[in-house]
């Protein structure tokens, strides 16, 4: 018995070379989101224009609340909270399951090399920048030389061309290039927890006389619900994230009050305009909200599914 | 394990504070005395010093590249002169992310070049991280004190902070050199040739009346399908610059009669500005793409050769203009004025300063950088980068006013093979007006495409103006400087936010109400603490320039000038037109 016990804690080489590789994975951690958690103080200090970040940190004043308070009675407040969580949501709502039926379908062809091209052709756009990607969209979407307003006036779809830089088209504009980027490659997750069913189980069905859409529905995607649970999980608590690249590709000054999210907002006043402790303190209100989103989605989870990512 | 992952985040944010303590590294001014004082102003400084010394400069600009450094002529000659080997670095773009990523980690290269407008030309020396000018030309360079206490001592009050200069200025024009010349405008608007004559052969009018103007571009737009009738610059946060001209043209002023600053937003002559530009978008003629076109889209636009008139910022689309013309499309400037008939009052591109090169606390041979900063400044320098060295690539004339190229420069130029010299490559510390004053008259080694460009506003001249003093210089050291910095932004922000709403509104009346309720919205977040300071800000800047009044038309020796529509043509440089 006791030898057996001096058995378990001794590793094998390939055990000490994955705790190795486990160990630099804290290290990454601690390095990179415990250390800058020192940062955290200068939400509560009068460090705005100050040139040195360590400097506004170590000799600024403490002013409590203050930089929260600027926020919260902001006049963008208001704007920039709804279209964070507007545009997510309406995202969340319809992005999120495009890619799980996008994989349920994939699996379903039959097709080998007509499989192969649809899944090259929906994982292209995800290798683009969102700068280029934008950028090809912006042509063809321009109203005065873009490709898809030919096509509305030629068509007679509108009475004139359409200006999609106009804030009524900037959500739309966001779901749809984001499903358009996004799509193909998010559901190549899905189509590895596909991978990964019994064939058995199918096999079971087909003898029980079960169809296509029964299999889908009874086996596929049972199967992969504790992995639609995780990202969904994750995608809640990502709620006040927003796409940064892409919102900034296609803002422009006639679409602000549909286009300004708190991730530009941050931008502008933390990076453009050095101010370090206002937007150290939006940053900060943002994740404790996404903490507390994060636990609550996770809650419900445990007890709705009775899974969840801890 | 527990015990091991506390004992890690906390050796972890001991180590974060260790190097927080570290702060910026900065020399302190007893850093100054481990070096040689030169004494003797008689002589050029950097002939006291051959030794080898590698700098890093960054420029806060990205098309300020010099790609053949170390490879041609200017930068061969710079190393002979002073020993430094610069390693200039620019930034992908200019949105600024990299220079300040680059402060508030602390890292700073020898030299830094940031934008004179930017909020860093006053906090860097603020904040002790840049050595002053004036102490090093003091110590290590005393044959540059004269070039800015006494030549442009204009430039340096400008520039100066608590008495004291902390960065050379590029791309300024200096009264040292200007004199009572008339420079250029800034802005300007320029009319598709062909198309031009066509309307007045066609209606007869000369398109300088808002009528007129509007006849004119709806005979084009009507006639030509593809024709974009006036194209404006890309709206920004903070508003738009054609705009700006605009206003210029409709002669807004920002000085009252009393010589006080004048707020134009707030004043009622700039209803006329915003009801013009509406009714120009009511009818069509500014497209509704332009709301909210970007950079790219307004080049494509110019390029395509479908703009009739262009109100954008013209040397912002120069590559668009050359494309026009070697496509045998030519623009020509155009006169408009407002319903009272006064003359534009245009900006001329005169300025203290664009950018600032700063010498880092951070640097290790300050003695040797203020000695470069020395030679690139000095006559001989500017000549240098400019047009190279004298007996091999220019010439002086006779009178010793202009420079004029070589024999061998002009068989260089003619088989393309300049890059070997680096001209024109030094713009960080480039004195535009030097330039403008020696530069060749003739018109050898230039292509008439350059030529037509750098031109094509230079028939507005007797329409433009020293604005100096409307740059405002704003006292960095007041208490609530910061409070002022944050409104201004703020205020800046709601009018860029609802600038493009303005002019497509419904209707002029729309329009007009708009502007109220923006104003409203600007001084419910703090206008009148920003227009009290400006008007600080101005006096300073009136005081600064040496002006009586900052408004051309208040000025005693002003008389409307008198044009043809489009301007006059004897600026025409290098060539007659």
């Amino acid at each position: 018995m006791e030898k057996a016990k001096k058995t378990t804690k001794k590793y094998s080489k390939s055990q000490w070379a994955l705790l190795f590789m486990a160990g630099l994975g804290v290290v990454f951690l601690l390095v990179f989101n415990y250390a800058p958690m020192f940062g955290i103080s200068l939400a509560f200090q009068s460090g705005d224009y100050v040139i040195d970040v360590r400097d506004a940190i170590l000799n600024s004043e403490f002013v409590g609340f203050d930089n929260f308070k600027k926020f919260l009675t902001d006049p963008e407040f208001i704007d920039v909270v709804v279209n964070t969580l507007g545009l997510n949501v309406l995202s969340l709502v319809l992005t999120f399951p495009a890619p799980i039926i996008f994989a349920l379908c994939i699996n379903e062809v039959k097709n080998k090399r007509f499989k192969k091209v649809v899944q090259t052709v929906s994982y292209f756009p995800y290798f683009l920048s969102w700068i280029v990607f934008g950028g090809i969209v912006l042509s063809m979407l321009d109203s005065q030389t873009g490709i898809v307003n030919e096509i509305i006036v030629k068509l007679k779809l509108a009475a004139g061309p359409v200006n999609f830089g106009l804030s009524e088209y900037f959500w739309g504009l966001i779901i749809v290039t984001g499903l358009i980027k996004g799509v193909g490659w998010n559901s190549v997750i899905y189509l590895a927890a596909i991978a990964g069913i019994d064939a058995s189980m199918y096999e079971a069905a087909e003898i029980d006389g079960a169809n296509r859409w029964n299999k889908m529905w009874f086996i596929t995607l049972p199967s992969i619900l504790p992995t639609i649970t995780v990202y969904l999980i994750l995608a809640i608590s990502g709620l006040l994230n927003s796409g940064f690249d892409q919102i900034w590709v296609f803002r422009n000054q006639m679409n602000l009050d549909r286009s300004e999210v708190i991730d530009t907002y941050v931008y502008k006043h933390g990076i453009l305009k050095n101010q370090y402790s206002y937007t150290t303190a939006i940053g900060l209100l943002k994740s404790v909200i996404a903490l507390i989103l994060l636990t609550v989605s996770n809650a419900v989870s445990k007890k709705i599914a009775g899974r969840g990512i801890y | 394990m527990k015990k091991f992952v506390i004992f890690a985040i906390i050796f972890v944010l001991a180590l974060n504070f260790a190097a927080c303590k570290k702060k910026n590294g900065g020399k302190d001014d007893a850093y100054l005395d481990r070096f040689t004082v030169i004494t003797d102003s008689s002589k050029n400084s950097w002939e006291f010093d051959s030794e080898e010394y590698d700098l890093n400069w960054f420029i806060d600009a990205s098309w300020m590249v010099w790609p053949t450094y170390g490879a041609d002529l200017v930068s061969r000659v710079i190393y002979e002169k002073t020993g430094c080997k610069i390693k200039f670095s620019v930034p992908g773009d200019d949105s600024g992310v990299e220079l300040s990523t680059m402060l508030s980690s602390g890292s700073l290269p020898d030299v830094l070049t940031v934008k004179a407008a930017s909020i860093y030309a006053s906090q860097l020396p603020e904040q002790k991280y840049v050595w002053s000018i004036d102490k090093l030309m003091e110590k290590f360079a005393p044959s540059m004190i004269g070039r800015y206490h006494v030549e442009q001592k204009d430039v340096y009050d400008w520039f100066k902070q608590d008495d004291e200069l902390y960065g050379i200025p590029n791309l300024c024009y200096t009264d040292y050199y200007i004199g009572d010349d008339k420079l250029p405008p800034n802005g300007g608007f320029l009319v598709r040739e062909d198309w031009y004559n066509e309307v007045v052969a066609a209606t007869g009018e000369d398109m300088t009346t808002k009528s007129s103007f509007l006849n004119g571009v709806k005979y084009i737009t009507d006639k030509y399908q593809k024709a974009i009738g006036v194209q404006l610059d890309p709206f920004t946060d903070t508003g738009n610059l054609s705009v700006i001209w605009l206003s210029q043209y409709f002669a807004v002023p920002f000085e009252k009669e009393d010589g006080t600053y004048n707020h134009q937003i707030t004043d009622e002559r700039y209803k006329e500005v915003i009801t013009f530009l509406n009714t120009l978008y009511g009818n069509k003629y500014i497209a509704d793409a332009n709301l909210t076109a970007n950079t790219a889209a307004v080049k494509r636009n110019i390029s395509l050769g479908n703009v009739f008139v262009c109100m954008a910022t013209p040397q912002n689309y120069n590559d668009a203009f050359l494309n026009c013309y070697n496509n045998g499309v030519k623009y020509i400037p155009l006169v408009l004025h407002n319903d009272r008939g006064d003359a534009p009052v245009l900006q001329d591109l005169r300025g203290k300063g664009y950018m600032l090169s700063m010498i880092t606390r951070d640097c290790e041979r300050p003695d040797k950088v203020i000695k470069l900063f020395d030679f690139l400044t000095s006559e001989e320098g500017q000549l240098l980068i400019n047009f190279g060295v004298e007996g091999d690539t220019f010439v002086w004339d006779d009178n010793r006013e202009h420079v004029v190229w070589t024999e061998k420069y002009k068989a260089d130029y003619a088989a393309e093979n300049t890059t070997q010299y680096g001209f024109g490559m030094c713009n960080a510390l480039l004195n535009q007006s030097f330039y403008d004053k020696v530069e060749p008259v003739s018109a050898d080694c230039k292509k008439a495409s350059s030529i037509y460009i750098s031109n094509l506003k230079a028939p507005l001249s007797d329409y433009s103006y020293d604005y100096t003093a409307s740059f405002l210089l704003p006292d960095t050291s007041r208490g609530d400087y910061y409070n002022f910095v944050e409104k201004n932004e703020r205020v800046n922000q709601i009018w860029g936010r609802y600038l493009p709403q303005m002019i497509g509104a419904k209707s002029n009346e729309a329009a007009l109400d708009i502007l109220a309720s923006t104003i409203k919205s600007m001084r419910d977040n703090g206008l009148d603490f920003v227009l009290s300071f400006n008007a600080d800000a101005y006096q300073r800047a009136k005081t600064a320039a040496g002006m009586e009044y900052g408004w051309p038309v208040y000025r005693a020796d002003y008389t409307a000038p008198v044009t043809g529509a489009n301007g006059n043509f004897s600026y025409w440089k290098y060539i007659a037109r």
